[in-house]
């Protein structure tokens, strides 16, 4: 080394203190963490801020988000879509859903009548709102029909069916989609969007009524304080073998031959975890026309297909009166879900509302004299006061369920920057893609607007 | 050994009588029933299916804490058949004895009577055990350190009363001297340091194995790992057993001590739990090693620093901090329905941070020391920071409680047993007990979540000296009358009495977005904020008429056809008047105190409306009730004190403003003085209307059914406009109550003071027979020693000068003779007006002897020349437009 006195200049040049390298891989961290947040701020409606961000795990990433709003009915929507088995189910989803569910506005809650192309004002969305050009038409086609059909159903009286016929309608049209056409070609991307899946979760904000529409294993909490703390209220079931009352719906509707074949290791028909999805028509379709279309783009036909369908798109949709207790709603993939509790997601979201940090009990350095004590918790109180380490609160959530809420912000940034430096794809081992979307109400509009005189809307 | 039958008692056989007919070895059988006891576990809980016959106690008490061990120990010396039982062991460590750092307050530090006393005490048992039993126990004193007027004025008022006692105190106001002294602080802004020598630190482990030992060696017994699981309420309500986890006791009176644990001791009543009006906080100190600085040993004063509720106790070998700020204090959580124990708390640094950093301010080298060992415990307060003692309920007869120290476990505990002690072998309280009876409070005071809100902020108060203004901030607005809100908008400023809001005085501020609520306490120097209101408020009721509102104040109602018997009997005047008539009398306790003072109204020929003292809710009608269990007479008492607003309109005008809201004439031949009716005012209807003002002022208290008291109240102030009434607080009714020398029950007298001793004599009819008849005849007699007198204080400048609060010190020719117990200043008297008493043991407080000294009295160390007089004062009109005064009668 000595021999080489370029390279000892180069090293003092390169010498970085300790400290100022730690500070580095920090903003890496921070930068990684909020590549994909975004937020809005909303006036004079019951939503005040929304915030969402993303953390990819597969790559291309799985999951999608959007937002937008109907303008026809004053209604936001929101959505986390959750896809399987490749991105284009989930992407084609959160970018098609949105215009049946404006398309389906009750004649009650139309404030201005449109046309059906100017209904949607989009928020936000991870996915490109604009669809290919011979996808877009037929899908315009597709809404069209949809609408004429909403108005002709008499049955059609409450958000809650109109959520379902939304979705039971794109989910056949992206089944049909994928259908030969009068010239016997399939057409590869319409194909491909059908054989992939994808979760939902919907909610359905207007004015001071919540709906949440829900499809698979995504879920929806929403915050709220009763007396001084916060609890977590679950607006949404999962829809896999954990949910008794799913595993009951699918056997009882398959003969009884089936009972042990339809669920197998937890997976319907030992492939698929959620139980209810978009796309995957493999579940959906029989045997003779999956061989057709299917199996010519190397699709295999699960074992034990006897009785299809085994897979719906039905949503499960709860209500919610809004409330000024409610203080916000969280839309996430089940990727948060299995980092972290309701309860603690709640808790995470309302202390950085509140701007402060959640800390863990201190305990001094074995050696530390009293003065060194007093400045740290001197510190630790400066770090209560001060704000959260990110401006978004799905961020937050994000960071807190990588990084983990109990130790201190050294701690969580080594086990960030840890899972954060797995490549993506890589990752997929060992975490799921992450997709956070946090609506905060505005509890004074919400006090300001009663609607006691309208019925919520079922 | 010779079974011997257990001899019970009861309130016509004190024990002290039967026990010392036979000595208490020869009653105790202890080696059988030890026996029976240990092999006793087959059936727990359950005397009946077990062959052996039951232990039996005299008393048994639960918990082997300070408290308990106490109790017993004095009732084991008077030779009382004792049994502790504990949970865990004696001094458990997670207890509030077992996590006490033995640091303890001189009796001076506390300005109550009653708590000096019971503190005296202690300090008297204490140092006798720690002789006998060698543990640690060193006299080293205490600095109070004060940067704030407050606490400078609060340290001048313990000096003061140190001083009395040890000529040793001193008080140092220079900081160079303080630094002389103590050169471990840092003296900066300090502006006194007060020396308090006889403060003690002591081994509380020791003090617990000596009391455990002299208990054991009385014939006491203890049981540890041996938990109290039921009380047994049987026939009359009487405790009869003890049901623990080694089998039944026998005994008819059982002393609940389990500190924190207390509420969760179970009786086998519908109300299976115990309701007692205290709650736990968290407690912490941090030990650490001894200080760098040289010269520290085990007499090193314990230095307080009032202003930040900061402590430390510096020695050789270690260091204690702790603290009391209220951000580190946290009430415990309730246990939930599957816990039977409440969640100890650990100590949290976070919490901590501020008493660090306070203590760490007045010593710096504090912050070389190690981190230490935080401790955290948990101690029982209560929502009014007196302690909790006495019978448990009226309804349960042998059940008594001790606890709710408020942190002061050590000074209290010795004097406190002593006193429970007395309490459970006589049956009645032989001293002043108003303040700590748990009877002072309602049930309302035992709501779980009223205490978690107040009592840390009470905990946060464990070194403040709080004075009758002072107010809480937590745990408000609880019980308010109808009118709350038309008060508010008129300016109201609303302090709390027994949970409820009466307004204190009206100022001109009337958003009513503002905060009404009046927290923490007046200067101790110089004229406080609400002077001139008050000046207006008081000049319109003694000049024109003003309307105040009563409605605290305790109310029942008596009926039955044994009722004038009932009140003949428990009442030193004659109540047997006609219809309409209200009389002001006492209830006497047998040696003549005052059990309350009241005023009675007959409102149909067997029944009788009573109207007591706000703190008197509770006692009140539990003494009734004793009384008719006594006597077995046909009453019923109802407490209606929830059902009527009272409204108090006084003042010369009061007169005209009356009959123009009721429209009938109200002239003194048809609505004379201390007389009774029902009447309309304006649409309303049942309106009980009292000539008696409680102030000496003409006028009548309205006591309107609920539903009308708003209707009612606009009426009056509308028809008021006329006269220019004007609202007054609670502080007018002060001012001119003691200007006038009307003692109150609780602040002036109590169950200790007789009406030869306040001069009450000719409400007094010895013309009949009641309880108490015969102390107070030989009172007459004999004559008193101790004698209330007001007195008015000159050469008082009452903008520079500290003004008197009440439990100031007398001097007859310059030797004490006194204290004051409530203090104002006279508007037309024109000087600070205290009521207090002058006590003379030797030979008695003649008038002659009243009269023939010069007086002097001690606010904050500075002597004042006084006035005594041993009479109301005649008041005359201050203006002249009124020309015909109204005198109070008699």
């Amino acid at each position: 080394m000595a021999a080489c006195p370029a390279r000892v200049v180069g090293r003092r040049l390169l010498h970085v203190e300790p400290g100022r390298r730690f500070m580095r891989h920090r903003t890496t961290t921070d930068a990684q963490l909020r590549a994909h947040e975004y937020s809005v701020v909303l006036e004079d409606c019951a939503i005040s801020r929304v915030e969402v961000s993303q953390l990819a795990a597969n790559k291309p990433i799985e999951d999608y988000h959007s937002a937008a709003k109907c303008i026809s009915s004053n209604a936001f929507l929101f959505g986390v879509f959750d896809g399987h088995g490749g991105a284009s189910c989930s992407r084609h989803v959160s970018a098609r859903l949105f215009d049946y569910i404006s398309a389906a506005v009750l004649d009650k809650h139309t404030v201005k009548n449109l046309p059906l192309g100017e209904r949607l004002q989009w928020l936000f969305s991870s996915g490109d709102t604009r669809l290919p050009s011979f996808i877009r038409d037929q899908h315009k086609e597709n809404v069209k029909k949809f609408l004429k059909k909403f108005k002709h159903d008499a049955d059609l009286t409450t958000v809650r069916k109109a959520l379902q016929s939304a979705f039971l309608a794109l989910d056949d049209d992206i089944s049909a989609g994928a259908l030969p056409d009068n010239a016997g070609r399939v057409d590869r991307v319409c194909a491909n969007v059908a054989a992939s899946g994808s979760c939902a979760v919907v909610a359905h904000v207007r004015r001071g009524h919540l709906h949440v529409a829900n499809i698979g294993d995504s879920a929806a909490v929403l915050g709220v304080s009763h007396h001084s703390n916060l609890t977590a209220r679950q607006l949404s079931r999962p829809h896999c073998v954990e949910n008794d009352d799913e595993v009951q719906r699918i056997r009882s509707a398959h003969p009884i031959s089936e009972t042990t074949s339809i669920l197998r290791a937890g997976r319907l028909l030992g492939e698929l975890y959620p139980l209810r999805a978009f796309g995957d028509v493999r579940y959906k379709w029989t045997l003779d026309l999956q061989k057709v279309v299917l199996e010519p783009l190397g699709v295999s036909v699960p074992s034990g297909l006897f009785t299809p369908p085994y897979l719906s798109a039905m949503p499960e949709v709860f209500y919610h009166k809004l409330t000024p207790n409610d203080h916000f709603l969280v839309l996430a993939s089940d990727g948060l879900w299995e980092w972290l509790e309701p309860d603690t997601v709640v808790r995470l979201i309302n202390d950085h509302t509140l701007g402060t940090q959640t800390l863990s009990q201190y305990v001094p350095a074995p050696e530390a004299n009293l003065n060194e004590v007093v400045l740290d918790l001197e510190r630790r109180k400066q770090g209560e006061s001060k704000k959260p380490l990110d401006e978004n609160s799905a961020t937050h959530v994000i960071r807190n369920a990588l990084g983990g809420v109990s130790g201190g912000t050294d701690h969580q940034y080594e086990r960030l920057k840890e899972s954060l430096q797995l490549p993506p794809g890589m990752a997929r081992h060992y975490r799921d893609d992450l997709t956070v979307i946090v609506v905060h109400f505005n509890p004074e509009y919400i006090k300001n607007h009663p609607e006691a005189d309208e019925t919520g809307g079922f | 050994m010779v079974p011997v039958k257990h001899l019970g008692y009861d309130v016509k056989m004190p024990i002290c009588r039967v026990l010392r007919s036979v000595s208490p070895r020869t009653t105790w059988p202890l080696a059988s029933s030890v026996r029976a006891y240990g092999v006793d576990t087959t059936e727990p809980g359950d005397g009946k299916k077990t062959t052996k016959t039951p232990m039996k106690a005299d008393v048994v008490v639960c918990g082997a804490g300070l408290a308990g061990l106490s109790v017993a120990h004095h009732l084991a010396k008077k030779g009382v058949r004792v049994a502790v039982f504990d949970k865990d062991c004696v001094n458990n460590a997670h207890s509030a004895s077992g996590t006490c750092m033995g640091l303890m307050a001189a009796p001076s530090f506390f300005a109550d009577r009653t708590m000096h006393d019971i503190t005296t005490e202690s300090v008297k048992l204490y140092e006798q055990l720690a002789h006998k039993y060698r543990f640690m126990y060193s006299k080293c004193g205490r600095v109070y350190m004060a940067s704030s007027d407050l606490a400078l004025w609060n340290s001048r008022r313990i000096f003061a009363r140190s001083h009395l006692i040890n000529q040793d105190a001193e008080l140092v106001d220079d900081q160079s001297d303080m630094l002389a002294r103590w050169p471990m602080l840092d003296v900066e802004n300090l502006q006194a340091a007060l020396f308090s020598p006889d403060d003690v630190v002591l081994d509380t482990a020791g003090l617990c194995a000596a009391l455990a030992s002299e208990i054991r060696a009385n014939g006491g017994r203890i049981f540890e790992k041996n938990a109290v699981k039921k009380v047994l309420i049987g026939d009359g309500n009487k405790v009869f057993a003890v049901a623990t986890d080694g089998g039944l006791v026998e005994t008819r009176t059982f002393v609940n001590a389990a500190g924190i644990w207390s509420s969760m001791i179970k009786l086998n009543t519908p109300m299976a739990q115990t309701r007692i009006a205290m709650h736990p906080c968290t407690y912490t100190y941090l030990m650490t090693n001894a200080l760098p600085n040289s010269g520290i040993s085990d007499m090193t004063p314990v230095f307080v620093d009032m202003d930040k509720s900061t402590i430390f106790r510096a020695t050789d070998y270690q260091t204690i901090i702790s603290g009391f700020h209220q951000n580190g204090i946290s009430a415990l959580n309730l246990p939930n329905n599957l816990q039977s124990d409440w969640n100890m708390p650990t100590g949290d640094w976070d919490k901590f941070y501020l008493n660090l950093k306070n203590a760490m301010k007045r010593c710096p080298s504090i912050g070389q020391l190690d981190a230490g060992e935080l401790i955290c415990g948990a101690e029982g307060y209560t929502p009014d920071m007196f302690p909790v003692l006495g019978e448990y309920s009226d309804s349960v007869r042998g059940f008594y409680v001790i606890n709710g120290f408020n942190g002061k476990g050590l000074p209290y505990a010795g004097g406190m047993g002593s006193l429970l002690a007395d309490w459970i072998i006589e049956g009645t309280p032989n001293r002043d007990v108003s303040k700590v009876e748990s009877t002072r409070f309602l049930d309302l005071h035992t709501n779980p979540q009223y205490l978690v809100e107040r009592v840390p902020e009470v905990a946060s108060k464990t070194f403040e000296i709080v004075h009758h203004s002072h107010q809480c901030q937590t745990a408000r607005n609880l019980r308010m009358s109808p009118i709350y809100h038309q008060l508010r908008n008129k300016g109201a400023v609303f302090g709390e009495i027994m949970g409820y809001e009466r307004p204190l005085w009206f100022t001109n501020d009337v958003d009513p977005t503002r905060n009404s609520l009046l927290t923490g306490q007046d200067p101790l120097c110089g004229k406080p904020d609400w002077f001139p209101y008050v000046a207006r408020e008081y000049e319109a009721c003694r000049e024109r008429v003003g309307i105040i509102d009563m409605t605290s104040f305790a109310k029942l109602e008596v009926g039955g056809s044994g009722v004038v018997q009932l009140l003949q009997k428990v009442c030193s005047a004659n109540v047997d008047k006609p219809v309409g008539s209200t009389v002001y009398t006492g209830m006497q306790n047998e040696r003549g105190g005052y059990v309350t003072d009241c005023t009675i109204s007959r409102i149909a020929d067997d029944k009788f409306f009573i109207v007591a003292p706000t703190v008197q809710q509770l006692r009140c009608a539990n003494w009734l009730r004793r009384w008719i269990r006594e006597t077995g007479l046909n009453v019923y008492i109802n407490d209606v004190t929830s059902m009527y607003t009272a409204l108090n309109i006084v003042g010369p005008s009061s007169r005209y403003l009356m009959q123009d809201v009721t429209g009938q004439n109200l002239t003194p031949t048809e609505f004379p003085a201390f007389a009774y009716r029902e009447i309309d005012i304006g649409m309303a209807t049942g309106i009980r209307a009292i000539s008696v003002t409680h102030c000496g002022e003409l006028g009548w208290v309205l006591y309107i059914p609920n539903e009308v008291a708003q209707n009612v109240y606009d009426r009056i102030v509308d028809a008021g406009q006329e006269y220019s009434a004007l609202h007054a607080g609670y502080y007018t009714l002060r001012h001119l109550r003691i200007e006038k020398f009307y003692v109150y029950w609780g602040q002036d007298i109590s169950s200790n003071v007789t009406p030869v001793e306040c001069g009450r004599t000719f409400r007094v009819d010895f013309g009949k027979d009641f309880i108490g008849r015969d102390a107070l005849f030989a009172q007459t007699e004999t004559g008193v020693n101790k004698r209330f007198v007001q007195l008015l204080i000159d050469k008082h400048d009452r903008e520079r000068d500290p003004w008197p609060q009440g439990r100031e010190i007398i001097f007859r020719d310059g030797i004490p003779c006194g204290w004051t117990t409530s203090a104002t200043y006279g508007f037309t008297l024109g000087c600070q007006v205290c009521i207090g008493y002058i006590e003379n043991h030797e030979f008695g407080v003649s008038p002659v002897h009243i009269n023939s000294g010069s007086y002097e009295i001690d606010i904050g160390n500075k002597r004042f020349p006084a006035r005594v007089n041993m009479h109301s004062p005649s008041l005359p009109m201050v203006s002249s437009e009124h020309p015909i005064h109204y005198r109070p009668t008699q």
